[in-house]
């Protein structure tokens, strides 16, 4: 089957659709938290996701539902952890994602019955995305991606220096908040995409990937939306062709566009420093 | 009647109930050239912190441009270049023309967006602080004094009334920084802009500050640079030696 054939099934449609906004969200966003030292905050809403599905599930709710709401709460649990409990990022991070783990396997453990549910969440399954979640996912990306389009000048200033965007008037207590909980709202979605072992990898691989090539602020968002466009696209098709799976076929593939990037920086570092 | 820019009333700061400052008062008029001078960890930051309302104060009152600092909106009016040189990440995607027009956003409504126009405001400042040819350089690739000179244009671009420097001339050499005490003097004699310099360049500062603001946790002297030289409370207080290192320069 050419790859032309694969895009008139609905479900490739569908994954194609999701899969690109998600992708959009995850690589502008990602580069914000890569850049403010933030990044595990991806793997820590993660994990309390993980705990929100095992809720969903134990009660019999959509677990997206669940997700949304409890995931946005965790978040802003962290921003107030780092803030009030004069706890560094990563630990504030540590303490709510263990809280979401160990909620979700106490639950699993009452429940003893949604193992295999729970387990598709786990590694995802961008294929088997249905037209009511991908309503939802564009609708949610696209208001993600509108907010950081307003506020990217003010998220560019407060991501190389805080203090001086302070003084710039910029409400950088107000902008912490609404990042995290365009965080959370963007771990829940990519969880379809690449379930919710690897929704950091998402995050991360398109940011790091743009931090090798990009001159500029924009430059790099640019960069890392392209990286976490083509990651998805060729996951898809590499997935259906090689018979893999589709979420970590996507990490994969985002990975190699990384190594790509690095070998490509460091070759031109040495090839200029030659010449000079 | 000169206009008061700073107004800073009995202020007592803390910091894990160690004190910081303690009942400093003092009042900065319009076109003022300010050198905020003490020994290390003597409160000269935290001041400045104070100042901008990056930090609030439990005792005391501060009103920049007559407005109590709780409750300051008039952001255009003010242009402040931090310390904090060494949190720069080398690492960080931008380029020069990039670091300054963030200098710009204190004066746009949301949602602030940089236009074409503004294009030309930041050429001029690189122009002035002579880095024009590096606008389109990554700043973590520049040199400490290079980068020193991109956050001063991002603090100047907006054309501030109150220029606030901590430790401006820190990474340039000597050649650079006095060409940038003269950029600062124009700008008070030409554009009537009010400045406060934090520094250690005592030995300097005489030479182009009209005040000097000594403290040391409690305010030791606020003056002029004539009264300072002539007051024997100031010899008794710093030694004949170092009155005489910043008046001779002055």
């Amino acid at each position: 089957m050419d790859f032309l054939e694969y895009l008139q099934y609905g479900f490739i449609q569908r994954a194609l659709l999701c899969g690109s906004f998600i992708a959009l969200l995850c690589s502008t966003l990602g580069v914000i938290l890569v850049l403010r030292r933030f990044s595990l905050i991806g793997d820590g809403l993660a994990h309390v996701t993980f705990g929100s599905v095992a809720l969903g599930l134990f009660f019999r709710v959509y677990p997206l539902y669940v997700s949304i709401p409890l995931v946005m709460l965790c978040s802003l649990g962290i921003l107030k952890l780092t803030q009030r409990a004069r706890l560094y990022g990563d630990a504030a991070i540590g303490v709510v994602s263990s809280f979401g783990i160990a909620g979700g396997v106490l639950l699993a453990s009452v429940a003893g019955g949604f193992n295999v549910d729970l387990f598709s969440y786990l590694f995802g399954n961008i294929l088997a995305i249905g037209q009511g979640e991908m309503v939802i996912s564009v609708a949610l990306s696209t208001v993600v991606l509108a907010v950081i389009l307003l506020f990217f000048n003010d998220i560019f200033s407060m991501t190389f220096d805080e203090e001086f965007a302070r003084v710039s008037g910029i409400g950088t207590e107000r902008l912490n908040t609404i990042l995290v909980l365009l965080t959370a709202v963007t771990v829940v979605l990519s969880m379809n995409v690449v379930g919710i072992m690897l929704i950091s990898a998402l995050l991360i691989l398109p940011a790091v990937t743009a931090l090798q090539l990009a001159r500029g602020f924009k430059d790099a968002m640019l960069i890392s939306a392209c990286a976490a466009l083509v990651s998805v696209v060729a996951g898809v098709f590499i997935s259906l062709a090689m018979n893999l799976p589709t979420g970590a076929t996507i990490v994969m593939t985002n990975l190699i566009l990384f190594l790509t990037a690095f070998v490509y920086r460091v070759a031109r570092q040495r090839s200029h420093a030659a010449k000079s | 009647m000169p206009v008061k820019i700073i107004e800073v009333d009995h202020l007592h700061f803390s910091y894990n109930s160690i004190p910081v400052l303690e009942d400093v008062s003092f009042c900065v008029e319009a076109g003022s050239f300010v050198g905020l001078v003490g020994p290390n960890g003597s409160g000269k930051t935290t001041l400045v912190k104070l100042i901008l309302g990056l930090a609030t104060c439990r005792r005391g009152a501060i009103r920049l441009f007559g407005q109590d600092i709780s409750d300051f909106r008039l952001w255009a009016k003010v242009g402040y270049l931090p310390q904090s040189l060494s949190a720069l990440n080398p690492y960080f995607p931008s380029t020069v023309r990039e670091i300054v027009a963030l200098g710009l956003l204190s004066g746009k409504r949301f949602p602030r967006t940089i236009a074409r126009s503004d294009k030309r405001v930041i050429d001029g400042v690189l122009d002035l602080l002579g880095i024009a040819s590096i606008g389109d350089t990554r700043v973590g690739e520049l040199s400490g004094g290079q980068q020193q000179r991109v956050l001063i244009a991002r603090a100047m671009v907006n054309k501030p009334a109150l220029l606030i420097l901590d430790e401006p001339t820190a990474a340039l050499d000597p050649e650079a920084r006095d060409s940038f005490f003269s950029i600062l003097k124009d700008l008070q004699e030409t554009r009537d802009t009010s400045i406060i310099l934090v520094t250690h360049d005592i030995g300097n500062i005489g030479k182009y500050a009209d005040h000097l603001l000594w403290i040391d946790r409690k305010l030791l002297f606020y003056g002029g640079f004539d009264e300072f030289c002539q007051s024997d409370r100031m010899t008794r207080l710093f030694g004949a030696e170092s009155q005489h290192i910043i008046c001779h320069r002055h």
